[in-house]
């Protein structure tokens, strides 16, 4: 390929790096393995490089390539299994609302509960909620929610219909809505009273 | 115009997060919210949800390491 070839693929991917990294760290859940995973995507993205006919879509179709490495290399590999489910596993799937538990009536004295629970979130509760989930959810909240990739590139680059994406979007959100409540007892962040309340709401 | 019920507006809410109401979709549900003090705050917080999702997420950068090792490999590829 000519030099003109070679430094536009250079500027687009060197664009792209971050966004590359992090959903590799989002589906392998490990630093070395997502830093390896980035390399492998870069080569076979440059192999490739010459059938992409447009270029503005090179973020999606690195991100497509990135995600197919990972399923058809590292998934395989099952270096970093799904972790053991936090909670009932039997309910795992049953719809949760964080909303719901934390807008119960007898908490209006208390202001914006919604807003302190959300505040009160760091950074690696959310990452490891994330991290926690199967791949199945977490490969669609990656893609769709975190990256905003459009379904249909989703679904072409997952290989399922895009009514399969959104429901496993809704249910992997439904999930992880339920682990970052776990976390918020587990840790204190709710006053027991809080808690305890909600609880009777059925949690 | 269709006239949502909550459960309605709930599914519309997050078919609006996810980028994919028309403008008269997003009227119904902006109908409802506006009537539904309930709906209203579910909607305010899920899309503060999103907001702090992608906000985490976000910050995770490529490590320099990485950085160095891609422009290395882009040299032997070339």
């Amino acid at each position: 390929m000519g030099k003109e070839k070679k430094e536009h693929f250079e500027i687009l991917l060197k664009a792209c790096l971050h966004v590359m990294y992090r959903v590799a760290l989002r589906l392998t859940r490990n630093n070395e393995d997502a830093q390896d995973l980035v390399s492998d995507a870069t080569v076979l993205a440059w192999k490739n490089f010459s059938k992409l006919h447009d270029t503005r879509k090179f973020k999606p179709w690195i991100l497509k390539i990135v995600t197919n490495t990972y399923i058809s290399q590292y998934r395989r590999k099952k270096m970093n299994p799904d972790p053991i489910i936090l909670g009932n596993k039997s309910n795992e799937d049953e719809e949760f609302s964080l909303f719901d538990v934390l807008s119960a009536p007898f908490l209006l004295w208390n202001n914006n509960p919604e807003k302190i629970f959300l505040d009160s979130l760091l950074r690696q509760d959310i990452s490891r909620a994330i991290d926690e989930l199967p791949d199945e959810y977490r490969l669609v909240i990656t893609l769709c929610e975190l990256e905003s990739l459009p379904y249909q590139e989703v679904a072409k680059t997952l290989n399922l219909p895009i009514g399969t994406v959104r429901s496993r979007l809704h249910r992997g959100k439904s999930r992880l809505q339920k682990k970052l409540w776990y976390y918020a007892k587990a840790k204190g962040f709710l006053k027991p009273s809080f808690a305890r309340a909600a609880e009777g709401k059925g949690v | 115009m269709k006239i949502l019920s909550c459960s309605e507006a709930v599914s519309r809410m997050f078919e609006f997060l996810e980028g994919i109401v028309t403008p008269e979709q997003k009227k119904e549900l902006d109908n409802h919210v506006e009537e539904c003090r309930h709906c209203c705050d579910r909607f305010e917080f899920e899309q503060l949800f999103k907001e702090k999702l992608v906000a985490v997420a976000s910050q995770d950068k490529a490590p320099e390491k990485l950085v160095k090792r891609v422009g290395k490999l882009l040299k032997e590829l070339f």
